[in-house]
């Protein structure tokens, strides 16, 4: 186990160079610039900006000069917002990311195991059928929809919450966690639900059952385990796009996390800032995904890594 | 069967509760303000800025919401007047101009600081100028400064030419019958103190070739003549030396221009020329505007910058205007989106936000707030520039057949906050130039043989366009209770539009226009302007680009200058020498109206050509809460916050007012009036010493 | 979709299936729902322009001084009243219906076929094969998607458009819309990135059932890997599958009304529901309509998307039984 998670902690560097490299590949072939503008530049100033920047080297003398720094950690600084070096960056707006889409996850992952276990143990049953609606409904209305209703009902109707802005202390987080929790907790519930439909039907819990266990017993302590790995499977990528920040979340209520800066950069083609929190992300989300796979283990003992 | 019922029960309450939620935002509106409405109680401004700053740096960023919030930390030479946007003393407490119109002598006051403490001399100004054009910061504003004598060439990396015996080459000594070898000849225009490089400047302009070999060859193989002049010379690189500013004493600074520009001024007052701090910016690089090492030469100093959150300026006691800076604190925020700010405007948490900010959807609504919503002309147009280089938009009738098949009073109509524009220049922004454009437009009409009628029917006129989309090949032939054009090579034209909700509109509108009157159906192709700009820029479309241009300064050669030069930034491939010409020869006039005229004359050149669609001159579009006053509506939305206060007696509120430009507000009239007085002074002594001269010849 | 498993099992397991399914109430009025609504996107449009004359692009310029090209509320011409340009709202949500239910459908067959085939096989391989494909998956996941689509639509957008990705543009859409090619290019590339998930959901599920009796019992008596994989296996982890595929609608719609948001999606004047809720959304507190048609529609869609998923797991499930 302990050599399962060295190895695969060791493979998630050259996986990330990997990313990077193809992201890399991505921009050069993206039309445009992070310097055209409107204005034409003189010839001489657009061949200082290159220089600069070495743009005007081969593409295999760019792309090295741009792995040897990755590799050193130095991102070098954002093209756009000039004098701002990418780790500051992603170090000052990663936080406000995080914070949100943990809480929101936190919630959600409460909401909706809680909805979904229920819902399958009733199977079939009015609390089964409205949970589940609830849960679609979560679904169906896209965030950028649920936000502003949010908004419209609590912050300019009743008004007790912030319409946006960070920084008026928890009242400010309440509804974009919400906001960005729905269509998680949705989720959550409709796979727990799934997952242990599946489960309850399965050999083991039938020899548990044939035991003579109590039912709760042989729900909580042998259903639950297996029948929620579709929720852990979901959680991996769920939990580091959460973590990332969504821009729609962030636009909405003004929060200036990493979601909204990752997209202003791909417009901008900011290209040390995209490589950045690309690299970023990719390790993030590879740690989650190790997580995950080492879970599996966990929560099913018939799987095994050798 | 239950489980339907409860389905359908869900159903039916989710439509309830969001009816309920509408019915209980839609009947608050009668209230006679905008949202929560309560003037703070402490002298703080909360303004949304637009997008976050590229860079607090005066020189480097180029948008509009990076110039909102860098007023408020650097001062220039000149400011903008808060309602006409006409420069008044700033750094400078008044200034002169040369009676030839090439150069600009500013007298700076005493006590001007920076937030350090450091006075701010003539020589910051010589700093931060050459800066803002050294090849090396690659300022995309550079080109502000273009009419400064040897800017250009220096900002784009040119050389003078130098024979043996030390002598520069000229641009007159190319001229037929020169005398290379002869000393140059130097009128000195006793311009202010007389130094060696006063003198250098006022010498005949030098000829400038680019230092770098592979585009100088290029440019000599296209001019013989300048091969041969500078065969066997020296190239001496320009150097930021050479640039006509220059420091006379601490308090005495001198510009030189290549020739008069009348603008020129005004254009001072633009972030671009705003001062900076020589030892922090050569001290700590890239890095010396974060708020750690910033040091400010505005009435603001910087507290904090949160990117994507908030920057908070406050007030700089030891500026030296203080006493007349009336906000202790101002909190930009940095967001775009409309619905957002709107929320927060409703909810009484912003106090004001920059232009085209209500939604369309909005505006009907929001009007009804008189003294908040503020729609008044800018100085912005909106146009479709046209591939000339391409079929079929290569054909001037074509072209025109275009341009007349849209109704702009209605596009107008539905855009709401715009006015239809049929000419290249803003309509109602310069009035002495439009009267000028009227008296020359009546000649060159009688000239060219076009009736005046047909020529006001530019704003929509569809038989028109379909005659002449006949008569360029192209028949439109009635079809049921519309038109076909089966003829037109529909997969050869295409309007390209950069992302955005208003030129989404906009584009959908004119689609349906031209399907409307000429029977065709121009596809939309919407990209990120990333995207979109390298392929308008390469000419890389066929059919029509939208564009946009916010004037630099309060002159119409602002957006005349759009199609000037072979390598133009207009996405038109279009260029002619003749109108070079003719925006050459106004700019060496003095005489304002006769310059007006010459410029109206290459208006009607582009104009008459067809080479974009006109369409709208914008709407400025923005809320501020009653409370806040000295916030005015300019053409450019650029705002010198010094005059911005909070007024905290409702009585004092405005209160339907009709034109908030007319009316007047003493506190800022006298506050204006106190700072434009050292300029009057010196005006008044100039005029009593000229009419004493002349009064002595007699 | 709900057709499409339908026919690849034509057998008496199918019939046996179709004959559970329409016992459970709910999976037929799904069904129901989702055939009308398939039926009015496709005809709709056509109807309403016989009809009334009126298209989704319709601008009423031409009318009077322009007076029409406003919003009204809902009334006998515009049932679902006339969005901001005073065109028909009806006519657009029906020609929106079509693109955001095509996004779905091809999204969804995609994660279904190369997500569930790559989960499963990388699951039951296990062992070095399975780390190399799911890191592959990982990969690609950390790739930033809309940089992927702004390099698609450049390199294949526009005058490079591919000229099959065209024709099916004018057999969807009619005369030749280079904006519907890209919309088309557009599915592509949310294909490509809908399986991910999908794959690692299976592959969860495929790990703890590959050691179960009847997996090892058809082991033992020589079923060939395939067929243990795709008739053993992937049946048997069907519900997350199947739940996993009506919850990946949704959200690709959501991802196409994100990317037209951003100026890389539906071009105008064609629009999803998703654009015309996010339309919609900024006019809420003035003209409700704009949102609410293409909302309740939407979910309506959604909603019986998710019955008919549901009552389609319960009806295919090889071990269905009551408790």
């Amino acid at each position: 186990m302990l050599n399962f998670i060295l190895r695969r902690l060791l493979i998630i560097v050259p996986m990330a160079l990997l990313v990077v490299t193809l992201t890399w590949g991505l921009i050069r072939m993206a039309p445009g610039n992070f310097y055209i503008s409107e204005r034409a530049l003189p010839p001489a100033v657009e061949q200082n900006i290159r220089e600069k920047y070495g743009l005007d080297k081969p593409w295999y003398q760019q792309y090295g000069m741009m792995m040897v720094n990755i590799i050193r950690l130095d991102f070098g600084e954002s093209l756009r917002y000039t004098g701002q070096s990418v780790n500051e960056i992603i170090y000052r707006h990663f936080p406000y990311s995080a914070t949100i889409g943990l809480l929101a996850y936190v919630l959600a992952l409460l909401i909706g195991l809680a909805a979904g276990l229920t819902a399958a143990l009733k199977q079939n049953s009015p609390f089964d059928y409205s949970s589940m609606g609830f849960a679609m409904l979560g679904l169906s209305v896209p965030n950028f929809v649920l936000g502003p209703i949010l908004v419209l009902v609590f912050s300019l109707w009743l008004f007790i919450l912030p319409p946006a802005r960070w920084g008026g202390g928890i009242s400010s987080l309440v509804l974009p966690v919400i906001t960005l929790a729905a269509i998680y907790m949705a989720y959550i519930a409709r796979l727990t639900r799934a997952g242990m439909l599946e489960v309850m039907r399965s050999d083991y819990i039938r020899t548990a059952r044939a035991k003579g266990l109590n039912e709760k017993t042989v729900l909580l302590k042998h259903g639950l385990r297996g029948g929620i790995i579709p929720v852990v499977s979901f959680t991996g990528p769920a939990l580091a796009s959460l973590l990332a920040g969504t821009v729609v979340v962030e636009k909405v209520f003004a929060i200036p996390g990493l979601g909204n800066i990752f997209i202003q950069s791909v417009l901008n083609r900011d290209e040390p800032l995209i490589l950045g929190i690309v690299a970023f992300l990719s390790i993030l989300i590879m740690i989650f995904n190790l997580v995950v796979d080492i879970s599996y283990g966990f929560l099913d003992p018939r799987i095994r890594y050798e | 069967m239950k489980g339907i019922r409860s389905s359908k029960f869900q159903f039916g309450l989710a439509i309830a509760v969001l009816a309920s939620f509408i019915s209980g935002c839609t009947s608050s509106a009668s209230s006679k303000y905008f949202g929560q409405t309560a003037a703070p109680r402490e002298n703080v401004l909360k303004y949304v800025s637009g997008s976050e700053p590229q860079s607090l740096d005066p020189q480097v960023p180029t948008g509009q919401p990076e110039a909102r919030v860098i007023m408020a930390f650097f001062d220039g030479l000149v400011e903008y007047h808060p309602k006409s946007m006409e420069a008044i003393p700033a750094i400078a407490e008044s200034w002169e101009v040369s009676d030839d119109g090439t150069e600009y002598l500013f007298h700076l006051r005493k006590n001007a600081k920076f937030s350090n403490g450091d006075p701010v001399k003539a020589g910051d100004f010589v700093y931060t100028f050459r800066r803002a054009l050294s090849p090396e910061l690659a300022a995309e504003n550079a080109y502000l400064a273009y009419y400064v004598k040897y800017a250009e060439p220096y900002n784009s990396g040119q050389s003078f030419v130098k024979d043996k015996n030390g002598h520069f080459l000229h641009e007159s000594d190319l001229e037929p019958g020169a005398d290379p070898a002869a000393e140059a000849p130097v009128k000195p225009d006793n311009f202010g103190a007389d130094t060696e490089f006063h003198r250098k400047l006022d010498e005949p302009m030098r000829v400038t070739v680019p230092s770098d070999e592979k585009s100088r060859n290029t440019l000599l193989e296209k001019n013989p003549k300048l091969k041969a002049a500078i065969a066997g010379k020296e190239l001496v690189p320009i150097k930021a030396e050479d640039i006509g500013y220059e420091a006379i004493d601490d308090h005495t600074f001198r510009i030189k221009l290549v020739q008069p520009a009348p603008y020129f001024l005004g254009l001072l007052a633009h972030q671009y020329f705003r001062v900076v701090h020589p030892p922090t910016v050569e001290k700590f690089g890239s890095q010396w505007t974060k708020p750690e090492n910033i040091v400010t030469s505005g009435a603001y100093l910087l507290q904090a910058h949160r990117p994507y959150d908030e920057i908070i300026a406050v007030k700089d006691p030891s500026y030296w205007d203080a006493a007349n800076v009336h906000l202790d604190r101002i909190e930009f925020y940095p967001l775009d989106e409309q619905t957002t700010m709107l929320n927060l405007y409703k909810a009484g948490r912003i106090d004001a936000t920059y232009n085209h900010t209500v939604p369309s959807g909005w505006i009907e609504s929001v009007k009804q707030y008189k003294d908040e919503y503020l729609l008044f002309p800018e100085a912005s147009i909106e146009y479709y520039a046209m591939n000339t280089t391409r079929a079929p938009m290569n054909d001037i009738k074509v072209r025109q057949a275009f341009a007349l098949a849209v109704d702009r009073e209605a596009l107008a109509k539905f855009r709401k906050t715009v006015k239809p524009l049929v000419d290249f220049t803003p309509e109602g922004i310069f009035p002495r130039y439009e009267r000028a454009r009227t008296k020359v437009y009546g000649e060159l009409l009688k000239k060219n043989n076009i009736a005046p009628e047909q020529w006001k029917q530019r704003i929509f006129d569809a038989d028109r366009a379909r005659k002449l989309l006949g008569e360029a090949g192209f028949p439109v032939q009635k079809q049921g209770n519309g038109w076909a054009c089966p003829t037109f090579p529909f997969d050869k034209v295409n309007v390209m539009y950069n992302t955005s909700e208003s030129n989404k509109a906009i584009a959908e509108f004119l689609q349906a226009q031209w399907k409307q009157n000429l029977g065709i159906q121009v596809p939309l192709n919407n990209m990120e302007w990333k995207t979109f700009l390298p392929t308008t820029k390469a000419l890389d479309y066929s059919g029509f680009a939208r564009r946009g241009w916010v004037a630099d300064y309060m002159d119409p050669f602002t957006y005349l200058a759009l199609f000037y030069s072979a390598k133009n930034d207009s996405s038109t491939g279009w260029h002619d020498p003749k109108y070079d010409k003719l925006l050459d020869d106004a700019n060496k006039l003095n005489d304002p109206e006769a310059r007006f005229e010459k410029l109206a004359e290459a208006e009607f050149l582009v104009m008459s050509q067809q080479i974009v669609i006109p369409l709208s001159t914008s709407g400025t579009n923005w809320i501020k809460k009653p409370y806040v006053r000295g916030l005015y509506p300019n053409a450019g939305t650029v705002h010198a916050w010094k005059f911005v206060y909070i007024e905290r007696d409702p009585a004092k509120w405005d209160s339907n007012v009709d034109n908030i430009l007319k009316d007047e507000d003493s506190r800022v009239e006298q506050q204006i009036a106190q700072l434009m007085q050292s300029q009057l002074n010196l005006e008044k002594s100039r005029e009593l010493a000229k009419n004493g001269n002349t009064a002595a010849a007699e | 979709m709900a057709e499409n498993v339908e026919t690849i099992k034509g057998t008496s397991l199918g019939r046996d299936a179709w004959r559970r399914l329409l016992k459970n109430k709910l999976a037929v009025f799904g069904l129901v729902v989702m055939v009308l609504m398939i039926i009015a996107v496709t005809i709709g449009p056509l109807i309403i322009r016989l009809a009334t004359g009126l298209t989704a692009d319709y601008i009423p310029s031409d009318v009077g001084n322009g007076e029409l090209v406003s919003s009204f509320p809902p009334s006998a011409k515009h049932p679902m009243g006339t969005d901001e340009a005073g065109r028909d709202m009806l006519a657009r949500v029906l020609q929106g219906g079509r693109i955001s239910l095509m996004v779905g459908v091809i999204s969804t067959i995609v994660s279904l076929v190369v997500g569930v085939s790559y989960g499963a096989i990388a699951g039951y391989l296990g062992g070095r094969i399975d780390n190399i494909m799911m890191r592959i998956v990982d990969i690609i996941y950390a790739i930033p998607y809309i940089l992927i689509v702004i390099v698609l639509l450049s390199v294949f957008g526009g005058p490079n458009t591919p000229s099959w990705i065209k024709s099916m543009a004018e057999t969807f859409g009619g005369a030749g819309n280079q904006g519907l090619a890209q919309i088309f290019l557009l599915f592509f590339a949310l294909g490509l990135v809908s399986w991910l998930t999908m794959a690692r959901v299976v592959r969860g599920q495929i790990l703890s059932l590959k050691n179960q009796e009847f997996v090892l019992a058809a082991k033992a008596t020589g079923v060939s890997t395939p067929a243990i994989i795709f008739r053993h296996l992937v049946p048997n982890a069907l519900g997350p599958v199947i739940v996993y595929a009506t919850l990946t609608v949704p959200s690709v719609m959501l991802t196409e009304a994100f990317l037209s948001f951003l100026g890389i999606g539906v071009q105008a004047p064609f629009a999803s529901w998703g654009s015309l809720a996010a339309d919609g959304i900024k006019n809420i507190a003035v003209y409700p309509w704009q949102l609410l048609f293409p909302g309740i529609t939407m979910a309506l869609t959604l909603f019986s998307l998710n019955f008919l998923g549901d009552g389609l797991r319960d009806a295919l499930d090889p071990q269905t039984r009551k408790f």
